[in-house]
């Protein structure tokens, strides 16, 4: 027995000895086809990092990786596993090319994160043998961001635009008038309206061939309520040809409420807003249409338009009516130039209403505008002065991403 | 019969005419041809003068277009997005189905989120209802509240601090152009002061339009060397003066009216460019459509 | 109330719309997702106010027999007889809603109508040649740079042409111009946009009636 004892140990040592220098010799002929070849066997990337991903929605978990030291030629890329438990089976989240260090969890991902469950993450190098497997890393949770810190900029154009216009607000309402230069378009509508009524046919005013979600249609329907007045006021009819549905109700609107601002509510008539097509030159051509029969004299194209403005602002020139536009779409500004009498540039175009009605609320935003402008300008100079001397600091503060 | 309309009813006559002995209905694509190179002509005539046929052409392409919007709207919009699977939760699935899951924050059930457009839908369509017409500016309003709120904030972050951030560049370009800078800046001194003190108070006279001139050519020569020998300071100097003629608090007087010029002139540069590039573009459309015409007419002869 | 309830809407879903811009939670952004899906709801719904305008007005004028009231009837019936079959049977590729209504009328009309646009820009370039004034002259000049820098006599002429034309158009004044515009666009922009949401601007909601 005494013997036998003895000899177990022994033979548990042995048999341990016999299996390491089996698996070595098992790997030998590997490493040995590997090292004949000069190629060593692939080692798992270091340094991994599992994060919740910065300034998201809080489905998304980011993972980060060094390559593996020493050399990988043969190297294809990385897998990337994952488990809700270390000691789980880590399954297939993504994989990536050799170049890429990074690895983000998204939500469009098959294998989705879910907000606030914790979660272990490995990253395997592979090549065409097999694959190098790291550590896991972990827990690691996603939390959602709630507020994106590199919006800033534009958080405190805000504040600042607001401020500006509570205080010119402040001044108008203690009475102080507030001076805006005179712009020839604006204060040549009353002028267009009145060669209208003289000459005994109709306004034509379109606004644009956008949609309401357009900020310049919404500006053009508010204008047209001033229009809509002078018209009343003149006893002129007023044309309004739309491209589209939605606009439709609130023109109606519009014109109705201009024709009762002008205590004329009886004149307004309904068949003159008139949905033509949501197709632009469908649009285009049931607009030159009424431009040639009915004989319009002035013309308003105020709005956002495309390639259909040329067509127009000619055909209208090419009927001798006078004709105002106004629009915010740069390319579409020179045909107007050309062919109209007058041209509202850009912002000229969304000051109308503030100028037409001298709305002491309506020139607030005016003046916050100009005040605005002012803080842009000493940016720019400000600005471009440290750009010269090598400083980025302003640029990159107004970098969002 | 009035002459004019024995006139174009003999045109039509003849039209279908040629038709029918060129063989235009004898397969789909003569007819294809046929009908688009007629329409086409149709628009065309309206460059010479309004008539019938520009009438007629254009009153179909109205009623078509309206059509084909308004089918497409339903068909692609508003039946798989809206009234399907709305008729499928309420009616299909019942209460379990509507109250299925949850939108973030637990506020409303899915299958009510999905009811909440239509209703919204069916408001904007009371408009048709002369007595509860006043409802549809509930259906409005929500439109032009998420249209305000989402264009403030992405011309907040394109078109303004986008822009700023493109224009802020370095104005000299090396240590070494800032000697070059000062021999710019020495002339563009010496012509400024030229002006004021020699052209301006010239008299008339062939001497005086001759030095006017001269004067002129060198100060654009100058001013067209500067632009590219400085090119950020151009653009730096361009944008400011652009701003200032959108400047509306200050009468453009004096100094304030001079930069305010060079602003226009700016974006009367900027309107020729735009002008210039487009006509090319506009041409290659006609070309096309020429193109298409003489496929016809090859046909038709 | 026929007023306040929809400046408290506009406010409403104005006020969400810009604080989301600022907030990247999930939740939050799933809300603003569903608010954009329901406004291209509510503007397929009204294809039916637009068509119901158009028939209205037609009509009317068809009845009483109106100038051009045939075409009118043309209107009409090219509408509901393209709107019937498309209902009906659909809008796919194959059907004959597209394959005869939409490739034979809609797309040459709509193509010619665009093809028009040559004839009407040589009118207006020669509007803007006629040069008058300093403003005319600088647009008339730089267009003729412009457009001489882009086709091949113009580099035959000056092989420098094309380059300035570049020049005009991509590093000197055109960006400029259009960059001066696109800030002070943007700044009417987003006062409209405020007083829409604060209901400074409330005209185009009628006057409560």
């Amino acid at each position: 027995m005494r013997s036998m004892q003895f000899s177990m140990p022994k033979a548990c040592a042995a048999l341990c000895l016999v299996l390491s220098a089996f698996s070595g010799s098992l790997a030998e002929p590997i490493l040995g086809d590997q090292q004949a070849a000069g190629v060593r066997a692939l080692l798992p990337p270091r340094d991994v990092q599992a994060m919740d991903t910065p300034r998201d929605g809080g489905l998304s978990l980011t993972i980060r990786w060094q390559p593996p030291s020493g050399e990988e030629a043969g190297l294809l890329g990385y897998r990337i596993y994952r488990a809700d438990s270390p000691n789980w089976e880590f399954r297939l989240v993504g994989q990536v090319d050799r170049n890429t260090m990074e690895y983000q969890n998204i939500p469009n991902d098959s294998i989705k994160v879910q907000m606030g469950k914790e979660y272990y993450y490995k990253v395997a190098a592979y090549d065409s043998l097999g694959e190098a497997m790291s550590e896991a890393v972990g827990p690691v949770k996603s939390r959602p961001t709630w507020f994106d810190i590199h919006r800033l900029p534009i958080l405190v154009a805000i504040v600042l635009f607001f401020g500006s216009v509570l205080v010119f607000f402040r001044i108008t309402k203690r009475g102080k008038g507030l001076f805006i230069r005179r712009i020839a378009g604006i204060a040549a509508m009353e002028e267009a309206v009145g060669r209208a009524t003289e000459l005994g046919r109709p306004v034509l005013y379109v606004p644009g061939i956008m949609d309401v979600d357009n900020i310049q249609t919404i500006a053009s329907m508010v204008i047209l309520v001033d229009v809509a007045k002078l018209a009343a006021q003149y006893d002129v009819p007023i044309i309004v040809p739309l491209n589209r549905a939605f606009v439709v109700p609130m023109a109606e609107e519009s014109v109705r409420q201009g024709f009762l601002n002008a205590g004329r509510p009886d004149s307004y008539d309904p068949d003159n807003v008139r949905y033509l097509s949501d197709e632009q030159f469908a649009f285009t051509a049931g607009v030159n249409g009424i431009m040639v029969r009915e004989k319009t004299a002035a013309h308003f194209f105020l709005g956002a338009f495309f390639a259909e403005s040329l067509i127009l602002s000619e055909m209208g020139f090419s009927t001798g009516a006078i004709q105002i536009a106004g629009t915010a779409n740069i390319h579409q500004l020179p045909f107007f130039v050309v062919a109209c009498d007058y041209t509202l540039i850009g912002e000229e175009f969304y000051a109308a209403t503030a100028y037409i009605s001298k709305d002491p609320q309506l020139l607030g935003p005016l003046k916050g505008a100009d005040f605005m402008k002012v803080v842009i300008m000493a940016l720019l100079v400000v600005g471009s002065l440290l750009e010269l001397f090598g400083v980025h600091w302003l640029t990159g503060l107004l970098t969002l991403s | 019969m009035a002459p004019r309309n024995f006139i174009i009813l003999a045109i039509i006559a003849a039209v279908i005419l040629v038709m029918l002995f060129t063989g235009a209905f004898s397969d789909f694509q003569s007819l294809k041809l046929w009908v688009g190179a007629l329409l086409t002509l149709m628009i065309f005539s309206f460059l010479y003068k309004d008539n019938p046929f520009y009438k007629f052409a254009e009153h179909l392409f109205v009623g078509v277009s309206a059509a084909y919007w308004m089918t497409k709207g339903i068909q692609t919009t508003l039946w798989p997005n809206c009234l399907r699977p709305v008729l499928l939760d309420w009616f299909q699935g019942g209460a379990a189905s509507v109250a299925a899951d949850h939108l973030p924050f637990g506020v409303l059930p899915y299958g009510v989120a999905r009811v909440i457009p239509a209703v919204f839908g069916l408001i904007l369509l009371t408009r048709l209802i002369g007595p509860i017409g006043w409802l549809s500016r509930w259906a409005m309003a929500f439109i032009i509240g998420y249209a305000a709120g989402t264009n403030f904030t992405r011309y907040l972050q394109s078109d303004f601090v986008g822009q700023i951030y493109n224009t802020l560049l370095p104005v000299v370009n090396g240590p070494g152009a800032f000697g070059v800078f000062v021999a710019y800046a020495v002339i563009a001194a010496a012509l400024i002061l030229a002006y004021r003190f020699l052209i301006a108070g010239l008299q008339r006279g062939a001497g005086a339009v001759t030095t006017r001139s001269i004067f002129w050519i060198a100060t654009v020569v100058f001013v067209l060397l500067f632009a590219t020998k400085f090119p950020n300071l151009t653009v730096v100097t361009g944008v400011i003066c652009g701003l200032i003629y959108f400047f509306f608090s200050v009468e453009h007087k004096g100094l304030f009216g001079w930069t305010s010029r060079i602003g226009i002139y700016m974006l009367m540069l900027a309107f020729g460019a735009t002008f210039g590039y487009t006509v090319m573009a506009r041409i290659s459309l006609l070309i096309g459509r020429m193109s298409d015409l003489g496929t016809w007419l090859g046909r038709v002869f | 109330m026929k007023r306040q309830i929809p400046l408290l809407i506009t406010f409403f879903f104005g006020i969400f719309m810009i604080i989301q811009y600022f907030i990247p939670h999930h939740g939050v952004n799933e809300w603003g997702g569903r608010f954009q899906g329901w406004t291209i709801i509510v503007l397929a719904f009204a294809y039916v106010l637009g068509v119901a305008n158009v028939l209205r007005i037609s009509l009317e004028k068809v009845y009483r027999k109106e100038a051009d009231w045939p075409f009118k009837l043309v209107t009409c019936i090219s509408l509901v007889l393209m709107m019937g079959i498309g209902l009906v049977e659909g809008v796919g590729e194959d059907t004959f809603f597209v394959r005869r209504l939409y490739n034979q009328l809609y797309v040459p009309m709509g193509a010619t109508m665009y093809s028009t646009l040559a004839f009407f820009i040589a009118s207006a370039a020669y509007r803007a040649f006629r040069i008058r004034t300093w403003h005319a002259a600088l647009l008339a000049v730089t267009a003729m740079l412009v457009m001489i820098g882009r086709i091949p006599i113009g580099q035959g002429i000056w092989s420098g042409f094309p380059r300035l034309s570049d020049w005009i158009m991509f590093e000197g004044p055109n960006m400029v111009g259009q960059r001066a515009i696109l800030i002070g666009a943007a700044l009417g922009a987003i006062s409209t946009g405020l007083k829409m949401v604060f209901g400074i601007e409330r005209s185009y909601l009628g006057s409560g009636d």
